[in-house]
C-alpha cells in the first residue's frame, strides 16, 4: 500500500490536470478575451421613452408607440492612428424597447464573437444587414424570425421597425395605426461614432468595458424631414419616399453617444 | 475504520442512488405484483427544421416518456366521467382541434373559447388564447383540473393511472417510478407535444426547395407576406403577426394582438387583460398558428368564422375598430381613401388557396400521434 498510495495520488493528479487541459480544448477561456456593453437608452422629447404612452412630435401630432426595434450588425472597432479595424464575427443583434424598461443592454461577449483588445477611437454599425445576409437563401436560417424581422426573400429583412397609434379628432376613428418597416438596402444606414471626445474605448482581454448610447426617438418625426402624420404615406411607411424620410431622420442624431466606461 | 465507514456510507448511497425505481424498492407481496426494473431513456428524435427559429429540445426528451404522454394525452381516466381526454378537443385529424366554434365540456358545458390546434410547441412560449400559462407542462396539466373540462384533481388523477397496470410498465420505462406524481404526468404530455411538429406540408417543401406553388399559390404566398403601400404595392399583410416562416405570431412586446373582431362597446371576452389586469391588452388574444389552417376552423378565439373566405373578409372590410386594436389593422390599406384592406376578390382567392399550401398531411395521419386506445378494447 505504501507504494500504491502515491501512483493513486500521481493518477488523481494526471487526471486532474488532463481534465484540465482538456476542458480547455472546448471552452474559451473568458479572461482571454475583453467583453463589452453598449447600453442603449431610449428617450422621447428628453424624457426616458415608454412603449404605449401618448408623446407630441415636432409636427405637434400626438402618437403612442406600441412597438420599436431594430437590426445592429457589422460593428467595427476603428484605430485611426495607427489605421487598424477589426470587425466582430457572427455579430447580429436586434436592439428593442421592452415594456419594462426603456434601456436595452447589448452583452457582447469576446469569446464568441472575437472581439479585440485595444484602444479604439471610433467605432461602427449598421442599423440593418449587409447585402450577403440580408439576401440569404431561402432555406438559410434566419435571424430574428421570432421578432419579424424577416419580411420576405425579395426585400430581406425589416432593419428598423416601429409601430404604433395616431391621434386625431381629424381621423374616423379616434386612433389610427401608424407603421415604419424600413427595409430594403438603399435605407441601410451606417452610423461611425468619434469615441475620442468621450476617451478612447479600452478593450482589456478578462474585463468589461461599456458603450452608452442615447437613442431620441422621437428623432424620428423631424430633421430633415418633418413628419406630418395627417399625411397617409406616413401612417404605413414600408418603402418608398414615407420610408425614405424615416430613414434620413434617423440617420441624424438618432444615436448619440453618451459616455464610455472602461475597465 | 474511518475510510471503512467512508466506504460502507458511499456503496449504501450507490445502492439507494441506483434503485431503479425512484426510491419504491421493489416488494412483491404476491406474484402479479409489477417490480419496476427501471427507467430506459431512449432519446426521442425530433428533426427540427432548419429553416424554423433557431431552438434546443429540452433535455431528457425520451422515447418512453413520449408513448406514456401519448397514452395521457388519448386517457379518458383523466376526466371524471371517463369520457373525455386531451385528445377529444384535441384531435389529430383535425390538426388537434375539435371542429367546434367552441369547446364542449365534460358535462356538456360550451366553454368560452374554441379548443386551440396544437403544433410546434417548441416554438411558443405562451399557451391558451390568453396566454394564461408560460410554461407546456403548466399546460399540459390546467385541462385535468379544470372543473368545466376533465374535472379532476391531481392526486386524484394519479391515483386513477395508479390502479391501471398498464400504467405501471409505461411510468416505470418513462421515469423508473411506481409511484407516480403530477410532474410525471406533465413531463410525459409535454414530451408528446413537443414532438407535434408540422413541418411536411407543401409549403414546407416549397421552403425546401422540393416542391413548386402554382401561380395562384405564389401570388397569394407573396400577398400574405406583403405589407401594401396603397397604389404601388397590394399585399394582403398576413406576414406582419403571422410569422412567415413559422406562420405563428408572438411579435410585439408580449405577442398579444386586437385583430379587431369587436368595437369596445360589445367586448365579451377581455382576453390577455384578464391576465394582465392591464386595460391596454383588453381584447388581446393569442395570434395562433396557421398551419393546418384549412382543417382547423371554425376560426377566432370564439370560433365565429365558420370558412377561410369569412375570415378573409373580415380583415379584408370588416374590422372594427377599439382603443387596443392593433395598429397594423389599421396601418394596411390597399385603397388610399379607404381604411380597409381592400384585396380584390381574386386576391383573396390566392391568399386562401396559399393557406391550404399549409396543409401538412403526414401530420394529421401520423400514427406516432394517433390514439393508441383506438385498436384496443380497455
Amino acid at each position: 500500500m505504501r507504494i500504491l498510495r502515491p501512483s493513486i495520488s500521481l493518477s488523481v493528479v494526471m487526471f486532474a490536470l488532463v481534465l484540465t487541459f482538456s476542458c480547455c480544448e472546448d471552452s474559451e477561456d473568458p479572461a482571454s478575451y475583453p467583453n463589452l456593453s453598449i447600453q442603449f437608452d431610449h428617450y422621447f422629447n428628453n424624457n426616458v421613452f415608454e412603449l404605449n404612452k401618448q408623446y407630441v412630435t415636432a409636427n405637434q401630432d400626438t402618437v403612442e408607440i406600441l412597438e420599436h426595434k431594430y437590426i445592429v450588425s457589422n460593428i467595427v472597432f476603428i484605430n485611426s492612428t495607427q489605421g487598424i479595424e477589426r470587425s466582430l464575427k457572427n455579430a447580429y443583434y436586434l436592439v428593442k424597447v421592452s415594456l419594462d424598461s426603456h434601456r436595452y443592454q447589448l452583452s457582447i461577449p469576446g469569446s464568441s464573437t472575437g472581439l479585440p483588445p485595444g484602444n479604439w477611437d471610433k467605432i461602427r454599425f449598421l442599423i440593418g444587414l449587409d447585402s450577403a445576409t440580408n439576401f440569404a437563401p431561402e432555406a438559410a436560417p434566419k435571424l430574428f424570425t421570432d421578432e419579424g424581422m424577416f419580411w420576405d426573400w425579395n426585400t430581406g429583412y425589416k432593419f428598423y421597425v416601429m409601430e404604433g397609434r395616431y391621434f386625431s379628432k381629424d381621423l374616423q376613428f379616434p386612433s389610427t395605426g401608424v407603421i415604419a418597416h424600413i427595409g430594403d438596402m438603399h435605407n441601410l444606414v451606417e452610423l461611425e461614432f468619434d469615441l475620442s471626445q468621450k476617451g478612447n474605448l479600452l478593450l482589456e482581454n478578462g474585463k468589461t468595458s461599456e458603450l452608452v448610447l442615447n437613442v431620441h426617438v422621437d428623432q424620428l418625426f423631424v430633421d430633415p424631414n418633418l413628419v406630418n402624420l395627417s399625411d397617409s404615406s406616413f401612417q404605413q411607411a414600408m418603402g418608398g419616399p414615407a420610408a425614405v424620410s424615416y430613414r434620413q431622420n434617423y440617420s441624424n442624431g438618432y444615436w448619440v453617444l453618451n459616455s464610455i466606461s472602461n475597465p | 475504520m474511518r475510510r471503512i465507514s467512508y466506504y460502507l456510507i458511499f456503496i449504501a448511497g450507490l445502492t439507494v442512488s441506483c434503485q431503479k425505481n425512484g426510491g419504491n424498492p421493489p416488494a412483491p407481496d404476491s406474484d402479479n405484483e409489477f417490480v419496476c426494473e427501471g427507467v430506459t431513456n431512449t432519446p426521442l428524435t425530433i428533426d427540427l427544421p432548419t429553416y424554423f427559429p433557431p431552438r434546443s429540445l429540452p433535455k431528457g426528451l425520451t422515447e418512453e416518456k413520449f408513448e406514456l404522454g401519448r397514452h395521457l394525452f388519448y386517457e379518458k381516466k383523466l376526466s371524471r366521467t371517463n369520457t373525455v381526454s386531451c385528445g377529444s378537443c384535441h384531435q389529430q385529424s383535425l390538426a388537434f382541434t375539435d371542429g367546434l366554434a367552441k369547446g364542449v365540456g365534460l358535462y356538456g358545458d360550451t366553454l368560452r373559447r374554441a379548443s386551440m390546434s396544437l403544433s410546434n410547441l417548441l416554438w411558443e412560449d405562451k399557451f391558451f388564447w390568453d396566454s394564461r400559462t408560460l410554461s407546456l407542462e403548466e399546460q399540459a396539466l390546467q385541462p385535468i383540473e379544470d372543473h368545466l373540462e376533465m374535472d379532476l384533481t391531481l392526486e386524484e388523477a394519479i391515483e386513477r393511472l395508479e390502479e391501471d397496470s398498464l400504467y405501471d410498465e409505461l411510468f416505470c420505462k418513462a421515469f423508473g417510478v411506481t409511484e407516480y406524481q403530477p410532474r410525471h404526468i406533465a413531463e410525459a404530455i409535454v414530451n408528446f407535444e413537443i414532438a407535434l411538429v408540422s413541418s411536411d406540408s407543401k409549403y414546407d417543401r416549397y421552403l425546401r426547395g422540393k416542391e413548386s406553388l402554382s401561380l395562384t399559390e405564389e401570388l397569394g404566398r407573396q400577398l400574405f407576406v406583403t405589407h401594401p403601400l396603397p397604389r404601388s404595392v397590394p399585399g394582403a399583410n398576413c406576414g406582419d403577426c403571422h410569422n412567415p416562416l413559422l406562420t405563428n405570431g408572438f411579435l410585439g412586446p408580449n405577442g398579444m394582438k386586437n385583430n379587431g373582431l369587436d368595437s369596445a362597446e360589445n367586448f365579451t371576452d377581455l382576453g390577455f387583460e384578464e391576465v394582465t389586469g392591464n386595460p391596454v391588452d383588453r381584447a388581446k388574444f393569442k395570434t395562433t398558428t396557421l398551419r393546418n389552417i384549412e382543417l382547423t376552423g371554425p376560426y377566432m378565439h370564439d370560433g365565429r368564422f365558420k370558412t377561410l373566405e369569412e375570415v378573409m373578409d373580415h380583415y379584408n372590410e370588416g374590422l372594427n375598430w377599439s382603443p387596443t386594436i392593433d395598429p397594423l389593422m389599421f396601418a394596411s390599406n390597399n385603397d388610399p381613401n379607404s381604411l380597409k384592406l381592400g384585396l380584390m376578390p381574386y386576391e383573396i382567392d390566392a391568399v386562401i388557396e396559399f393557406l391550404k399550401c399549409l396543409t401538412d398531411s403526414s401530420f394529421v395521419n401520423d400514427p406516432r400521434f394517433s390514439d393508441p386506445f383506438e385498436a384496443t378494447v380497455k
